[in-house]
Protein backbone atom coordinates (compact mmCIF):
# COMPACT_ATOMS: atom_id res chain seq x y z
CA UNK A 1 0.00 0.00 0.00
CA UNK A 2 1.08 3.85 -0.32
CA UNK A 3 1.71 5.43 2.85
CA UNK A 4 -0.62 5.56 5.19
CA UNK A 5 -2.48 9.35 5.04
CA UNK A 6 -5.11 10.35 7.47
CA UNK A 7 -8.49 9.93 5.08
CA UNK A 8 -9.34 13.22 6.71
CA UNK A 9 -6.36 14.94 6.03
CA UNK A 10 -6.30 13.36 2.46
CA UNK A 11 -9.62 14.44 1.59
CA UNK A 12 -8.97 17.85 2.70
CA UNK A 13 -5.75 17.78 0.97
CA UNK A 14 -7.42 16.65 -2.63
CA UNK A 15 -10.27 19.84 -2.10
CA UNK A 16 -8.01 22.27 -2.06
CA UNK A 17 -5.92 20.82 -4.85
CA UNK A 18 -8.77 20.97 -6.55
CA UNK A 19 -9.04 24.41 -5.99
CA UNK A 20 -5.32 25.00 -6.94
CA UNK A 21 -3.81 25.44 -3.87
CA UNK A 22 -0.39 25.22 -4.89
CA UNK A 23 0.63 24.69 -0.87
CA UNK A 24 -1.70 21.75 -1.02
CA UNK A 25 -0.19 20.73 -3.95
CA UNK A 26 3.17 20.28 -2.59
CA UNK A 27 2.21 18.91 0.62
CA UNK A 28 0.37 16.17 -1.62
CA UNK A 29 3.28 16.10 -3.67
CA UNK A 30 5.66 15.12 -0.73
CA UNK A 31 3.32 13.02 0.07
CA UNK A 32 3.22 10.61 -2.60
CA UNK A 33 6.71 11.61 -4.27
CA UNK A 34 8.35 8.96 -3.37
CA UNK A 35 6.14 5.98 -3.99
CA UNK A 36 5.67 7.50 -7.56
CA UNK A 37 9.24 7.44 -7.93
CA UNK A 38 9.95 4.07 -7.38
CA UNK A 39 7.11 2.93 -9.45
CA UNK A 40 8.39 5.37 -12.45
CA UNK A 41 11.81 3.61 -12.13
CA UNK A 42 10.27 0.08 -12.34
CA UNK A 43 8.87 1.74 -15.77
CA UNK A 44 11.05 3.54 -17.34
CA UNK A 45 14.91 3.40 -18.74
CA UNK A 46 16.79 5.04 -16.20
CA UNK A 47 16.13 7.57 -13.29
CA UNK A 48 16.42 10.91 -15.65
CA UNK A 49 13.25 9.52 -17.46
CA UNK A 50 11.46 8.47 -14.70
CA UNK A 51 11.78 11.68 -12.95
CA UNK A 52 10.13 13.13 -16.22
CA UNK A 53 7.42 10.46 -16.43
CA UNK A 54 7.66 11.56 -12.47
CA UNK A 55 6.63 15.29 -13.53
CA UNK A 56 4.48 14.55 -15.93
CA UNK A 57 2.27 12.16 -13.91
CA UNK A 58 2.25 14.62 -10.94
CA UNK A 59 1.26 17.59 -13.60
CA UNK A 60 -1.62 15.62 -15.40
CA UNK A 61 -2.90 14.63 -11.49
CA UNK A 62 -2.76 18.11 -10.23
CA UNK A 63 -5.03 19.14 -13.88
CA UNK A 64 -7.26 16.43 -13.51
CA UNK A 65 -7.54 15.82 -9.72
CA UNK A 66 -11.42 17.69 -9.93
CA UNK A 67 -12.28 14.27 -11.99
CA UNK A 68 -11.27 12.55 -9.37
CA UNK A 69 -14.62 11.00 -7.81
CA UNK A 70 -13.87 9.19 -5.44
CA UNK A 71 -15.02 5.95 -6.46
CA UNK A 72 -11.92 3.96 -5.98
CA UNK A 73 -8.94 4.91 -3.48
CA UNK A 74 -6.62 7.99 -4.69
CA UNK A 75 -3.75 6.05 -4.41
CA UNK A 76 -5.16 3.71 -6.49
CA UNK A 77 -6.41 6.64 -8.91
CA UNK A 78 -3.00 8.56 -8.94
CA UNK A 79 -1.17 4.99 -9.36
CA UNK A 80 -2.65 4.44 -12.51
CA UNK A 81 -2.18 7.75 -14.36
CA UNK A 82 1.85 7.15 -13.01
CA UNK A 83 1.69 3.62 -14.99
CA UNK A 84 0.17 4.85 -18.13
CA UNK A 85 1.98 8.30 -18.44
CA UNK A 86 5.01 5.78 -18.62
CA UNK A 87 2.84 3.39 -20.74
CA UNK A 88 2.30 6.24 -23.36
CA UNK A 89 6.23 7.10 -23.05
CA UNK A 90 7.09 3.62 -24.34
CA UNK A 91 3.85 2.01 -26.56
CA UNK A 92 5.14 3.40 -29.62
CA UNK A 93 8.36 1.56 -29.26
CA UNK A 94 7.35 -1.56 -31.14
CA UNK A 95 6.27 -5.18 -29.78
CA UNK A 96 6.51 -7.69 -31.83
CA UNK A 97 3.80 -10.38 -31.96
CA UNK A 98 5.45 -13.55 -31.64
CA UNK A 99 3.40 -16.33 -29.77
CA UNK A 100 6.17 -19.13 -28.83
CA UNK A 101 5.17 -22.04 -27.64
CA UNK A 102 4.42 -23.81 -24.15
CA UNK A 103 7.09 -27.21 -24.79
CA UNK A 104 9.65 -24.71 -25.95
CA UNK A 105 9.20 -22.90 -22.41
CA UNK A 106 12.07 -22.54 -20.60
CA UNK A 107 12.35 -22.76 -16.73
CA UNK A 108 12.55 -18.63 -15.48
CA UNK A 109 12.29 -19.90 -11.77
CA UNK A 110 15.23 -18.58 -9.28
CA UNK A 111 16.42 -19.40 -5.91
CA UNK A 112 15.64 -16.14 -3.85
CA UNK A 113 18.45 -16.51 -1.93
CA UNK A 114 20.80 -16.72 -5.32
CA UNK A 115 20.03 -12.60 -5.80
CA UNK A 116 22.28 -11.45 -4.21
CA UNK A 117 23.36 -8.26 -5.70
CA UNK A 118 21.92 -4.95 -4.15
CA UNK A 119 18.66 -3.46 -5.30
CA UNK A 120 19.33 -0.95 -7.55
CA UNK A 121 21.36 -3.16 -9.42
CA UNK A 122 18.17 -5.50 -9.61
CA UNK A 123 16.49 -2.36 -10.63
CA UNK A 124 18.90 -1.32 -13.23
CA UNK A 125 18.23 -4.67 -15.15
CA UNK A 126 14.87 -4.20 -15.09
CA UNK A 127 15.32 -1.12 -16.37
CA UNK A 128 17.87 -2.14 -19.26
CA UNK A 129 14.95 -4.82 -20.42
CA UNK A 130 13.92 -3.83 -23.91
CA UNK A 131 10.41 -1.84 -23.58
CA UNK A 132 8.34 -4.42 -24.51
CA UNK A 133 9.36 -6.57 -21.87
CA UNK A 134 9.91 -4.21 -19.20
CA UNK A 135 6.45 -3.09 -19.54
CA UNK A 136 4.83 -6.38 -19.50
CA UNK A 137 7.11 -7.85 -17.18
CA UNK A 138 6.00 -4.57 -14.52
CA UNK A 139 2.13 -4.97 -14.84
CA UNK A 140 1.69 -8.73 -14.83
CA UNK A 141 4.35 -9.42 -12.30
CA UNK A 142 4.58 -6.13 -9.79
CA UNK A 143 0.98 -4.64 -10.23
CA UNK A 144 -0.91 -7.80 -10.86
CA UNK A 145 -2.75 -7.04 -14.16
CA UNK A 146 -3.87 -9.95 -16.32
CA UNK A 147 -2.75 -10.68 -19.39
CA UNK A 148 -6.06 -9.95 -21.06
CA UNK A 149 -5.57 -6.07 -18.75
CA UNK A 150 -2.19 -5.81 -20.70
CA UNK A 151 -3.12 -6.35 -24.25
CA UNK A 152 -5.49 -3.82 -24.33
CA UNK A 153 -3.20 -1.53 -22.74
CA UNK A 154 -0.62 -2.26 -24.65
CA UNK A 155 -2.66 -2.75 -27.73
CA UNK A 156 -1.33 -6.08 -27.84
CA UNK A 157 -2.28 -9.81 -28.48
CA UNK A 158 -2.71 -12.01 -25.48
CA UNK A 159 -0.34 -14.30 -26.73
CA UNK A 160 2.03 -11.61 -27.16
CA UNK A 161 1.65 -10.76 -23.95
CA UNK A 162 2.31 -14.13 -22.60
CA UNK A 163 5.74 -14.36 -25.06
CA UNK A 164 6.67 -10.83 -23.79
CA UNK A 165 6.50 -12.01 -20.70
CA UNK A 166 8.46 -15.23 -20.59
CA UNK A 167 11.02 -13.18 -22.61
CA UNK A 168 11.40 -11.08 -20.20
CA UNK A 169 12.01 -13.34 -17.14
CA UNK A 170 14.46 -15.65 -19.38
CA UNK A 171 16.00 -12.11 -19.56
CA UNK A 172 16.02 -11.11 -16.17
CA UNK A 173 17.32 -14.55 -14.91
CA UNK A 174 20.73 -14.52 -17.03
CA UNK A 175 20.80 -10.65 -16.38
CA UNK A 176 20.77 -11.45 -12.32
CA UNK A 177 22.99 -14.46 -12.86
CA UNK A 178 25.73 -12.86 -14.74
CA UNK A 179 26.00 -9.96 -11.88
CA UNK A 180 25.83 -12.61 -9.47
CA UNK A 181 28.75 -14.31 -11.10
CA UNK A 182 30.48 -11.02 -11.65
CA UNK A 183 30.10 -9.44 -7.89
CA UNK A 184 31.38 -13.01 -6.69
CA UNK A 185 34.17 -12.43 -8.82
CA UNK A 186 35.12 -8.87 -7.70
CA UNK A 187 34.93 -10.09 -3.72
CA UNK A 188 37.20 -12.69 -4.79
CA UNK A 189 39.63 -10.14 -6.55
CA UNK A 190 39.28 -8.26 -3.76
CA UNK A 191 39.87 -10.61 -0.91
CA UNK A 192 43.10 -12.20 -2.59
CA UNK B 1 18.70 -25.02 0.29
CA UNK B 2 16.65 -22.78 -0.38
CA UNK B 3 13.46 -22.92 -2.74
CA UNK B 4 12.82 -21.80 -5.84
CA UNK B 5 10.19 -19.04 -6.68
CA UNK B 6 9.06 -17.50 -10.01
CA UNK B 7 11.75 -14.84 -10.98
CA UNK B 8 9.01 -12.21 -10.82
CA UNK B 9 8.45 -13.04 -7.13
CA UNK B 10 11.38 -13.17 -6.15
CA UNK B 11 12.49 -9.65 -7.49
CA UNK B 12 9.35 -8.20 -6.06
CA UNK B 13 10.16 -9.64 -3.04
CA UNK B 14 13.41 -7.77 -2.79
CA UNK B 15 12.24 -4.67 -4.04
CA UNK B 16 10.12 -4.35 -1.50
CA UNK B 17 12.80 -3.08 0.53
CA UNK B 18 13.79 -0.64 -1.92
CA UNK B 19 13.84 3.40 -1.30
CA UNK B 20 14.65 6.55 -3.65
CA UNK B 21 13.24 9.52 -3.62
CA UNK B 22 13.30 12.15 -6.61
CA UNK B 23 15.71 15.29 -6.88
CA UNK B 24 14.41 18.63 -6.03
CA UNK B 25 14.51 19.57 -9.19
CA UNK B 26 11.70 17.77 -10.32
CA UNK B 27 8.90 19.57 -7.70
CA UNK B 28 10.72 22.81 -9.09
CA UNK B 29 9.92 21.86 -12.75
CA UNK B 30 6.19 20.71 -11.49
CA UNK B 31 5.81 24.23 -9.54
CA UNK B 32 6.81 26.34 -12.05
CA UNK B 33 4.51 24.89 -14.26
CA UNK B 34 1.42 25.14 -11.71
CA UNK B 35 2.38 28.96 -11.57
CA UNK B 36 2.43 29.53 -15.35
CA UNK B 37 -0.99 27.32 -15.32
CA UNK B 38 -2.39 30.03 -13.50
CA UNK B 39 -0.60 33.02 -14.64
CA UNK B 40 -1.84 31.73 -18.48
CA UNK B 41 -5.69 31.16 -16.68
CA UNK B 42 -5.79 34.52 -15.47
CA UNK B 43 -5.04 36.12 -19.13
CA UNK B 44 -7.15 33.57 -20.71
CA UNK B 45 -9.86 34.90 -18.55
CA UNK B 46 -9.12 38.74 -18.49
CA UNK B 47 -8.55 38.94 -22.64
CA UNK B 48 -11.80 36.59 -22.98
CA UNK B 49 -14.76 36.82 -20.30
CA UNK B 50 -12.88 40.74 -19.43
CA UNK B 51 -13.11 41.58 -23.04
CA UNK B 52 -16.74 40.54 -23.57
CA UNK B 53 -17.75 42.22 -20.18
CA UNK B 54 -15.66 45.23 -21.10
CA UNK B 55 -17.43 45.33 -24.41
CA UNK B 56 -20.81 44.90 -22.83
CA UNK B 57 -20.49 47.23 -19.96
CA UNK B 58 -19.01 50.23 -22.48
CA UNK B 59 -22.25 49.41 -25.07
CA UNK B 60 -24.09 50.05 -22.07
CA UNK B 61 -22.88 53.03 -20.95
CA UNK B 62 -23.12 54.40 -24.68
CA UNK B 63 -26.76 53.98 -24.53
CA UNK B 64 -27.39 55.38 -20.71
CA UNK B 65 -25.58 58.85 -22.09
CA UNK B 66 -27.44 59.33 -25.07
CA UNK B 67 -30.42 62.05 -24.94
CA UNK B 68 -32.86 61.49 -22.83
CA UNK B 69 -35.53 63.73 -24.31
CA UNK B 70 -37.03 63.01 -27.42
CA UNK B 71 -39.55 65.71 -28.92
CA UNK B 72 -42.10 63.94 -31.05
CA UNK B 73 -44.16 65.82 -33.41
CA UNK B 74 -46.83 64.74 -35.98
CA UNK B 75 -47.95 66.95 -38.58
CA UNK B 76 -50.36 64.57 -40.94
CA UNK B 77 -53.58 66.19 -42.16
CA UNK B 78 -56.97 65.20 -40.56
CA UNK B 79 -60.14 64.73 -42.42
CA UNK B 80 -58.95 62.27 -44.86
CA UNK B 81 -61.28 59.92 -45.67
CA UNK B 82 -61.22 55.80 -45.74
CA UNK B 83 -60.30 55.91 -49.07
CA UNK B 84 -57.26 57.66 -49.32
CA UNK B 85 -55.98 56.14 -46.01
CA UNK B 86 -54.03 53.53 -47.74
CA UNK B 87 -52.91 55.14 -50.83
CA UNK B 88 -51.67 58.21 -48.61
CA UNK B 89 -50.15 56.26 -45.50
CA UNK B 90 -46.44 57.14 -46.21
CA UNK B 91 -47.00 60.65 -46.56
CA UNK B 92 -49.48 61.42 -43.57
CA UNK B 93 -47.45 58.75 -41.49
CA UNK B 94 -44.35 59.27 -41.04
CA UNK B 95 -42.96 55.54 -40.40
CA UNK B 96 -41.14 56.65 -37.56
CA UNK B 97 -43.73 57.98 -36.26
CA UNK B 98 -45.72 54.42 -36.00
CA UNK B 99 -42.71 53.00 -34.62
CA UNK B 100 -42.62 55.44 -32.07
CA UNK B 101 -46.67 54.87 -31.71
CA UNK B 102 -45.56 51.24 -30.87
CA UNK B 103 -43.29 52.01 -28.66
CA UNK B 104 -45.65 54.19 -26.32
CA UNK B 105 -48.63 52.76 -27.08
CA UNK B 106 -48.36 49.93 -24.09
CA UNK B 107 -46.67 52.22 -21.95
CA UNK B 108 -48.76 52.26 -18.80
CA UNK B 109 -45.92 54.27 -16.84
CA UNK B 110 -46.14 57.43 -19.58
CA UNK B 111 -49.42 57.24 -20.22
CA UNK B 112 -50.64 60.68 -19.08
CA UNK B 113 -48.07 61.94 -21.19
CA UNK B 114 -48.27 60.42 -24.12
CA UNK B 115 -50.66 61.67 -26.66
CA UNK B 116 -50.90 60.27 -29.76
CA UNK B 117 -52.60 59.52 -32.99
CA UNK B 118 -56.02 57.42 -32.27
CA UNK B 119 -57.10 55.56 -35.54
CA UNK B 120 -61.10 56.09 -35.43
CA UNK B 121 -62.56 53.18 -37.51
CA UNK B 122 -66.09 54.81 -36.77
CA UNK B 123 -65.29 58.36 -39.04
CA UNK B 124 -62.11 56.80 -40.76
CA UNK B 125 -60.41 59.92 -40.00
CA UNK B 126 -56.79 60.20 -38.34
CA UNK B 127 -56.04 62.29 -35.75
CA UNK B 128 -52.67 63.35 -35.00
CA UNK B 129 -51.89 65.82 -32.55
CA UNK B 130 -48.60 67.39 -32.01
CA UNK B 131 -47.27 64.84 -29.04
CA UNK B 132 -44.33 65.67 -26.46
CA UNK B 133 -43.48 62.50 -25.28
CA UNK B 134 -40.95 62.16 -22.60
CA UNK B 135 -38.55 59.16 -22.44
CA UNK B 136 -36.65 58.12 -19.94
CA UNK B 137 -33.63 55.62 -20.22
CA UNK B 138 -33.89 52.23 -18.59
CA UNK B 139 -30.80 51.83 -16.47
CA UNK B 140 -31.90 48.35 -14.90
CA UNK B 141 -29.41 46.89 -16.74
CA UNK B 142 -28.96 42.95 -16.05
CA UNK B 143 -25.54 42.34 -14.65
CA UNK B 144 -23.65 39.76 -17.23
CA UNK B 145 -21.66 37.23 -14.24
CA UNK B 146 -19.77 34.49 -16.42
CA UNK B 147 -17.86 31.94 -14.39
CA UNK B 148 -14.43 31.79 -16.08
CA UNK B 149 -12.92 27.86 -15.70
CA UNK B 150 -9.70 27.02 -15.84
CA UNK B 151 -7.64 25.55 -18.94
CA UNK B 152 -7.09 22.34 -18.34
CA UNK B 153 -4.63 21.62 -21.55
CA UNK B 154 -3.15 18.69 -20.91
CA UNK B 155 -0.14 18.86 -22.96
CA UNK B 156 2.84 17.29 -21.31
CA UNK B 157 5.84 19.74 -20.10
CA UNK B 158 9.31 18.83 -20.31
CA UNK B 159 11.24 22.08 -18.87
CA UNK B 160 13.50 20.65 -17.51
CA UNK B 161 16.45 18.15 -18.11
CA UNK B 162 16.62 15.88 -15.33
CA UNK B 163 20.30 14.55 -14.70
CA UNK B 164 21.02 13.47 -11.67
CA UNK B 165 20.79 9.72 -10.36
CA UNK B 166 19.24 10.10 -7.35
CA UNK B 167 19.26 6.29 -6.31
CA UNK B 168 20.93 5.76 -3.07
CA UNK B 169 24.61 4.88 -3.86
CA UNK B 170 25.37 3.39 -0.12
CA UNK B 171 23.98 0.19 -0.82
CA UNK B 172 24.06 -1.55 2.77
CA UNK B 173 22.01 1.01 4.27
CA UNK B 174 19.17 0.18 2.32
CA UNK B 175 16.02 -0.59 4.60
CA UNK B 176 13.41 -2.64 4.26
CA UNK B 177 10.22 -0.35 4.54
CA UNK B 178 6.99 -1.83 3.43
CA UNK B 179 6.17 0.06 0.69
CA UNK B 180 4.48 -2.22 -2.05
CA UNK B 181 1.64 0.41 -4.14
CA UNK B 182 -1.54 -1.37 -3.62
CA UNK B 183 0.07 -4.31 -4.18
CA UNK B 184 -2.73 -7.00 -3.57
CA UNK B 185 -5.39 -4.80 -4.75
CA UNK B 186 -6.51 -6.26 -8.85
CA UNK B 187 -5.95 -2.70 -10.92
CA UNK B 188 -9.11 -1.89 -13.23
CA UNK B 189 -7.83 -0.78 -16.93
CA UNK B 190 -8.92 3.05 -16.65
CA UNK B 191 -8.10 4.13 -20.14
CA UNK B 192 -9.64 7.91 -19.51
CA UNK B 193 -6.40 8.09 -17.09
CA UNK B 194 -4.30 6.94 -20.45
CA UNK B 195 -3.10 10.63 -22.67
CA UNK B 196 -2.96 7.96 -25.23
CA UNK B 197 -6.03 8.18 -26.23
CA UNK B 198 -7.03 10.03 -29.85
CA UNK B 199 -7.15 13.99 -28.89
CA UNK B 200 -10.67 15.30 -29.50
CA UNK B 201 -11.51 16.94 -32.89
CA UNK B 202 -10.91 20.67 -32.44
CA UNK B 203 -13.24 21.89 -34.86
CA UNK B 204 -16.81 21.21 -36.08
CA UNK B 205 -19.37 22.73 -37.70
CA UNK B 206 -23.17 22.82 -36.10
CA UNK B 207 -26.38 24.00 -38.50
CA UNK B 208 -29.12 24.80 -36.62
CA UNK B 209 -32.80 25.58 -36.50
CA UNK B 210 -34.35 27.57 -33.36
CA UNK B 211 -37.37 28.80 -32.62
CA UNK B 212 -37.65 32.52 -30.82
CA UNK B 213 -39.78 34.59 -28.73
CA UNK B 214 -39.15 37.79 -29.20
CA UNK B 215 -40.04 39.61 -25.81
CA UNK B 216 -39.30 43.17 -23.83
CA UNK B 217 -38.95 43.60 -20.40
CA UNK B 218 -42.00 46.43 -19.35
CA UNK B 219 -43.57 45.73 -21.99
CA UNK B 220 -46.81 43.59 -22.94
CA UNK B 221 -46.62 41.54 -26.23
CA UNK B 222 -47.65 37.97 -28.34
CA UNK B 223 -46.93 36.47 -30.88
CA UNK B 224 -43.54 36.27 -30.88
CA UNK B 225 -42.52 33.07 -31.56
CA UNK B 226 -40.58 32.59 -34.88
CA UNK B 227 -38.76 29.99 -36.62
CA UNK B 228 -35.06 30.75 -37.77
CA UNK B 229 -31.78 28.77 -39.06
CA UNK B 230 -28.53 29.09 -38.76
CA UNK B 231 -24.58 27.86 -38.66
CA UNK B 232 -22.21 27.80 -35.74
CA UNK B 233 -18.07 27.04 -35.94
CA UNK B 234 -16.77 25.84 -33.42
CA UNK B 235 -13.12 25.51 -31.84
CA UNK B 236 -12.51 23.36 -28.88
CA UNK B 237 -9.59 25.41 -27.15
CA UNK B 238 -9.21 23.36 -24.28
CA UNK B 239 -10.51 20.00 -22.86
CA UNK B 240 -13.37 22.21 -21.78
CA UNK B 241 -13.69 25.54 -23.60
CA UNK B 242 -15.11 25.91 -27.19
CA UNK B 243 -15.05 28.96 -28.89
CA UNK B 244 -17.63 29.76 -31.69
CA UNK B 245 -18.95 32.00 -34.07
CA UNK B 246 -21.52 31.88 -36.31
CA UNK B 247 -24.14 33.24 -38.59
CA UNK B 248 -27.96 32.93 -38.25
CA UNK B 249 -30.71 34.80 -40.42
CA UNK B 250 -33.15 36.35 -37.76
CA UNK B 251 -36.57 37.05 -38.13
CA UNK B 252 -37.79 38.19 -35.17
CA UNK B 253 -41.81 39.72 -34.57
CA UNK B 254 -43.92 40.79 -31.23
CA UNK B 255 -47.56 42.05 -31.47
CA UNK B 256 -48.66 45.03 -29.29
CA UNK B 257 -52.10 45.94 -28.86
CA UNK B 258 -53.51 49.38 -28.28
CA UNK B 259 -56.81 51.14 -27.66
CA UNK B 260 -59.72 50.98 -30.22
CA UNK B 261 -59.02 47.52 -31.12
CA UNK B 262 -55.84 48.84 -32.69
CA UNK B 263 -53.47 45.93 -33.50
CA UNK B 264 -49.80 46.47 -33.75
CA UNK B 265 -47.12 44.03 -35.19
CA UNK B 266 -43.66 44.69 -35.10
CA UNK B 267 -41.17 42.33 -37.65
CA UNK B 268 -37.70 42.79 -37.74
CA UNK B 269 -34.68 40.94 -39.61
CA UNK B 270 -31.21 40.49 -38.71
CA UNK B 271 -28.65 39.30 -39.66
CA UNK B 272 -26.68 37.51 -36.39
CA UNK B 273 -23.18 37.37 -35.95
CA UNK B 274 -22.84 35.64 -32.45
CA UNK B 275 -19.18 35.14 -30.69
CA UNK B 276 -19.51 32.73 -28.12
CA UNK B 277 -17.85 30.59 -25.40
CA UNK B 278 -18.89 27.10 -24.33
CA UNK B 279 -17.71 25.76 -21.09
CA UNK B 280 -18.30 22.27 -20.67
CA UNK B 281 -17.28 21.05 -17.19
CA UNK B 282 -19.26 17.72 -17.40
CA UNK B 283 -18.01 14.59 -18.90
CA UNK B 284 -21.16 13.05 -19.02
CA UNK B 285 -23.22 11.16 -21.59
CA UNK B 286 -25.02 13.77 -22.30
CA UNK B 287 -22.67 16.88 -21.76
CA UNK B 288 -24.12 20.31 -20.54
CA UNK B 289 -22.25 22.82 -21.48
CA UNK B 290 -22.46 26.73 -20.30
CA UNK B 291 -22.52 29.54 -22.97
CA UNK B 292 -22.04 33.48 -22.71
CA UNK B 293 -21.08 35.59 -25.54
CA UNK B 294 -22.79 38.19 -27.29
CA UNK B 295 -23.70 38.86 -31.05
CA UNK B 296 -23.53 40.88 -33.82
CA UNK B 297 -27.10 42.06 -34.92
CA UNK B 298 -26.93 43.54 -38.58
CA UNK B 299 -30.68 45.30 -39.03
CA UNK B 300 -31.92 43.82 -42.85
CA UNK B 301 -35.62 44.99 -42.53
CA UNK B 302 -38.17 47.01 -40.23
CA UNK B 303 -41.83 46.65 -40.48
CA UNK B 304 -44.68 47.76 -38.98
CA UNK B 305 -48.35 46.47 -39.35
CA UNK B 306 -51.13 48.59 -37.91
CA UNK B 307 -54.47 46.94 -38.09
CA UNK B 308 -57.66 48.06 -37.06
CA UNK B 309 -61.58 46.07 -37.16
CA UNK B 310 -61.63 47.86 -40.61
CA UNK B 311 -58.25 48.21 -42.11
CA UNK B 312 -54.53 46.94 -42.10
CA UNK B 313 -51.58 49.27 -42.47
CA UNK B 314 -48.45 48.20 -43.28
CA UNK B 315 -45.16 50.54 -43.54
CA UNK B 316 -41.39 50.23 -43.40
CA UNK B 317 -39.88 51.65 -39.91
CA UNK B 318 -35.82 51.02 -40.58
CA UNK B 319 -35.40 54.33 -39.26
CA UNK B 320 -37.05 53.42 -35.56
CA UNK B 321 -34.41 50.83 -35.65
CA UNK B 322 -30.64 50.67 -35.17
CA UNK B 323 -28.51 49.60 -38.30
CA UNK B 324 -26.36 47.59 -36.47
CA UNK B 325 -26.78 46.52 -32.19
CA UNK B 326 -25.19 44.23 -30.21
CA UNK B 327 -27.06 41.67 -27.82
CA UNK B 328 -25.21 39.65 -24.88
CA UNK B 329 -25.70 36.11 -24.66
CA UNK B 330 -26.43 33.29 -22.08
CA UNK B 331 -27.57 30.05 -22.03
CA UNK B 332 -26.77 26.31 -21.84
CA UNK B 333 -26.35 23.61 -24.30
CA UNK B 334 -26.76 19.95 -24.26
CA UNK B 335 -25.12 17.67 -26.25
CA UNK B 336 -25.36 13.73 -27.26
CA UNK B 337 -23.08 12.06 -29.31
CA UNK B 338 -24.94 10.31 -32.39
CA UNK B 339 -22.30 8.74 -34.41
CA UNK B 340 -18.27 9.22 -33.95
CA UNK B 341 -18.38 12.41 -35.33
CA UNK B 342 -22.00 13.37 -35.03
CA UNK B 343 -23.76 15.06 -32.13
CA UNK B 344 -27.06 16.17 -31.29
CA UNK B 345 -27.47 19.92 -29.80
CA UNK B 346 -30.60 21.30 -28.13
CA UNK B 347 -29.04 24.70 -26.57
CA UNK B 348 -31.89 26.91 -24.78
CA UNK B 349 -30.20 30.63 -25.16
CA UNK B 350 -31.24 34.08 -23.38
CA UNK B 351 -30.07 37.02 -25.50
CA UNK B 352 -30.31 40.71 -24.34
CA UNK B 353 -30.91 43.29 -26.93
CA UNK B 354 -28.27 46.47 -26.51
CA UNK B 355 -30.21 49.66 -27.28
CA UNK B 356 -31.48 48.44 -30.82
CA UNK B 357 -33.18 51.26 -31.37
CA UNK B 358 -32.52 54.51 -32.64
CA UNK B 359 -34.91 56.10 -30.29
CA UNK B 360 -34.50 55.78 -25.98
CA UNK B 361 -37.37 53.40 -24.98
CA UNK B 362 -37.96 52.49 -21.69
CA UNK B 363 -38.71 48.98 -22.27
CA UNK B 364 -35.86 46.66 -23.33
CA UNK B 365 -36.41 43.71 -25.95
CA UNK B 366 -34.60 40.29 -25.58
CA UNK B 367 -34.89 37.27 -27.08
CA UNK B 368 -35.64 33.55 -25.80
CA UNK B 369 -34.60 30.40 -27.95
CA UNK B 370 -34.72 26.98 -28.29
CA UNK B 371 -31.89 25.66 -31.05
CA UNK B 372 -31.15 22.45 -32.50
CA UNK B 373 -29.40 20.42 -34.62
CA UNK B 374 -26.37 18.22 -35.71
CA UNK B 375 -23.22 18.72 -34.88
CA UNK B 376 -20.68 17.37 -37.29
CA UNK B 377 -16.69 17.04 -35.87
CA UNK B 378 -13.76 17.41 -37.83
Amino acid sequence: MLRTVNHLNLKQLISACKKNNLKAQSELYKMYKDDLYILSLKYCKNTEEAQDNLQDAFLYIFKNIKNYKELGTFEGWIKRITINKAIDKYKKESFINIVINDDILVDESVKTEDITIPLDAILKIIQSLPSRYRLVFNLYELDNYSHKDISELLSISIGTSKSNLHRAKLLLKEKISQKTIDRNQNIKSNGN
Amino acid sequence: MGTKKNIGSAIEEQLKGFHSSPDDVVWNAIEAKLKKDKKDRKIIFFWLFGGTAALSLLLIMLSLNSTNLIEIKSTSNPGESKSNLSHHKFDSIPANEIGKRLINETDDALKNQVHLSQINSQNQQIQNKKSNVLFSQNSNKKEENIEIIPNRNNKDIKNTTLKTDSISENKDSLKIVSKKIDKKRKLPINKKDSSSSKPERKWSIYPNVSAHYYGAFAKSTNDQLTLNYGLYLNYLATKDLTIRIGVHKLNLQQTSTGGNSLTLQQKASYIELPFELKYSPFKTKVKTSFIGGFSYLLLEDARLTSTTSNSSLQVSNNTVFNKSTLSVNLGMGFQAKIFKKLHINIEPMFKYHIKPYSESVEYSPFTLSVSSGIEYKF
